[in-house]
């Protein structure tokens, strides 16, 4: 009775992570299998044959490489400035007491709120002002200003639950706010920097609707968008093939940047859960 | 080394109450004194430590560091050492690099940091340590590395906010004797913070007691024990605390002010009208004294202590029980009546306001 009971317990829960995973790998094992497979429309479960042609197609007939090194670009100057704003900002807004200081906080949380559609018609006066229009500047730009408020919020977060002991220690000790921040607070921040500096990455990679108004030019598209504009033979064929290939390209630098940092992205979100 | 001068210093924490943490405090502490500031939670003791290291601004009043006045002086500038009561060690380095960390910014050279910080690690005893990180080290050997840092600098003075409050018993005894030895050597004004009586009686050239803000009394520790200044430094210095009696003062008469009986009794006081007589437990007798005051008790509580046993006794002329210490062990039943004696020479005598009377014979409390 009670093995039987045992028994139906493991198979239930291996039915459950079984149902989990197909849920989760699924579109992705459709990506990559039509990504080797056939170009057509239609899905098929596994690849009738095998072969890179999509991927040769999707470098030959669009600058696809150029609009990688346009994200990479895009996305590394994003974090570099975001974080390096962020973590001077959250050290006011965790360490020196000022007037206005929970208002300012709320008002950056408030901000972040703001769907991308609200803010698109102002941003785009903006970069026009600034002569960034079909330029890289402008996506910079405009995804620092969206993965800032986060990016604030988050090290605010954790720069106040260091010991306020420790700065003091620094101080007697004769470092400057700066040597503070860089020689002292960062190190300690590091899980959460990383953690940070990846979600603003990730989002950066991954956006869309700014990338395709602010830029007008091929060479200057990042991928989500070129992806987008890859084309097939006729108007009426969407070309599966070479849209999953470039999409599993793009994919591949993510899990990378994730499979490295992953220890530290787990040590950020859930450090100071437990005093250490 | 450095001598150290306040001059009503005063510390107002701007806010919705302006909340006076620090009220007029003239103090000097001398070249290479160990002074160790003492009093209940919020008197004001840390607010005063961090001032002096320059971590609080100070509202009112002058400091000096010898003859500079050091007000306006950043904490690098002062010339302080401070050892943390979280020790507040920084967390991703070695115990070498923490030691070297605030010579590394004043640009000093690798072969003269090396020199000094081992030179440190082996007046402490932690050389075997230097490669590790803080997380691998116990409370006392943080502690110990702490101390290195604030050492290492060679400051003209050391500053200590409760050190030693996160250690065990044994352990606050064992560091405590390492501190005093490590002054004797370095012969450094030491500023000490604490709440604990014992700490401040084993380690202090000088006792400063905070209540509220204010200083209420400075002295050797002897001094502080022997002739406390007022009720609060009489009651707060001592273990387990003086016993208070409200007394109606005629002269050198005093009558016990809350008993229906009057009864009188000479001391070596001149007072009028309504005072507080205050005796020690250790210096109340069980046994019959020329001169001493006889008082009836019932015993309530009996602590035994090893050493000594705490007697709890009721008696008819205050609504506080008698706390009476013994030495050695003494068997006694729960409301057992007996007679304890109270020399006069090692009675105190304060005034309405709190505040010392002094005394008028030459005979000095043993």
């Amino acid at each position: 009775m009670n093995t039987f009971k045992l028994r139906t317990g493991q198979v239930l829960f291996a039915l459950a992570v079984l149902a989990l995973l197909l849920y989760t790998i699924f579109p992705f094992y459709i990506a990559i299998a039509t990504s080797f497979g056939a170009g057509t429309g239609d899905h098929v479960y596994t690849p009738a044959y095998f072969d890179l042609r999509n991927y040769l197609s999707v470098f030959k007939e669009q600058p696809f490489f150029h609009n990688i090194l346009n994200s990479a670009l895009v996305s590394f100057a994003t974090v570099a400035i975001s974080l390096l704003i962020a973590v001077t900002a959250s050290y006011a807004l965790a360490r020196v007491h000022f007037r206005g200081r929970t208002m300012l906080l709320l008002t950056v949380l408030g901000v972040s709120m703001f769907p991308q559609v609200a803010v698109l018609s102002g941003m785009f006066e903006l970069i026009r002002m600034l002569g960034l229009y079909n330029s890289l500047g402008s996506l910079i730009l405009s995804y620092t200003v969206f993965s800032l408020p986060f990016s604030v919020w988050i090290l605010t977060t954790f720069m106040r639950g260091i010991p306020k002991d420790l700065e003091e220690a620094a101080i007697v000790d004769g470092a400057t706010p700066w040597q503070i921040i860089t020689r002292i607070f960062m190190p300690v921040l590091w899980p959460a920097l990383v953690t940070t500096g990846l979600l603003a990455f990730i989002g950066a990679w991954n956006e869309f609707m700014f990338a395709i108004t602010f830029i007008l030019s091929n060479e200057n598209r990042t991928v989500p968008v070129a992806i987008s504009m890859i084309s097939g033979d006729s108007q009426y064929e969407l070309p599966w093939g070479p849209v999953m290939a470039a999409s599993v390209v793009v994919t591949v630098p993510l899990i990378a940047l994730v499979l490295i940092f992953q220890r530290k992205i787990v040590e950020g979100l859930t450090a100071g859960a437990v005093k250490g | 080394m450095s001598s150290i001068e306040f001059v009503k210093l005063d510390k107002v924490y701007k806010g919705l109450n302006n909340f006076h943490a620090v009220k007029g405090v003239d103090l000097s502490i001398k070249d290479g004194e160990f002074v160790v500031f003492v009093g209940p939670s919020g008197c004001g003791k840390s607010t005063l430590l961090r001032m002096i290291a320059g971590l609080e601004d100070i509202s009112g009043g002058d400091m000096y560091f010898g003859s500079r006045r050091v007000n306006t002086l950043a904490p690098k500038e002062r010339g302080i050492g401070m050892v943390f009561q979280s020790y507040a060690l920084y967390p991703h380095m070695s115990v070498y690099d923490n030691m070297a960390f605030g010579l590394s910014l004043e640009k000093a050279s690798s072969q003269n940091i090396d020199e000094k910080v081992r030179e440190v690690a082996a007046t402490l005893q932690i050389e075997h340590l230097l490669e590790r990180k803080p997380k691998e080290l116990s409370g006392g050997q943080r502690q110990r590395v702490a101390i290195g840092r604030a050492i290492v600098r060679q400051p003209n003075v050391f500053l200590f906010d409760e050190p030693l409050s996160n250690l065990d018993a044994s352990l606050r005894v064992q560091m405590r004797i390492e501190i005093i030895k490590l002054h004797q050597r370095l012969k450094t004004t030491s500023i000490y913070v604490t709440h604990d009586q014992v700490e401040a009686m084993t380690m202090a050239d000088k006792i400063v007691v905070l209540s509220q803000g204010r200083i209420m009394q400075v002295g050797s520790p002897l001094d502080i024990y022997n002739s406390p200044a007022n009720t609060f430094v009489a009651g707060f210095m001592g273990s387990p605390n003086m016993n208070f009696i409200q007394v109606t003062a005629n002269g050198s008469q005093l009558a016990a002010a809350t008993c229906d009986v009057p009864r009188s009794f000479e001391v070596p006081f001149q007072h009028q009208g309504a005072a507080t007589l205050g005796i020690r437990p250790e210096h109340i007798e069980l046994t019959p004294q020329p001169g001493a005051l006889q008082l009836e008790c019932q015993v309530s509580v009996v602590e035994h202590l090893g050493n000594e046993t705490l007697l709890y006794l009721n008696t008819d002329v205050s609504d506080q029980p008698l706390v009476v210490a013994v030495a050695g062990e003494k068997s006694m039943q729960i409301g057992e009546k007996l007679s304890v004696y109270l020399p006069p020479q090692c009675c105190h005598l304060f005034d309405a306001n709190g505040d010392a009377i002094a005394r008028l014979a030459t005979t000095k409390p043993n």
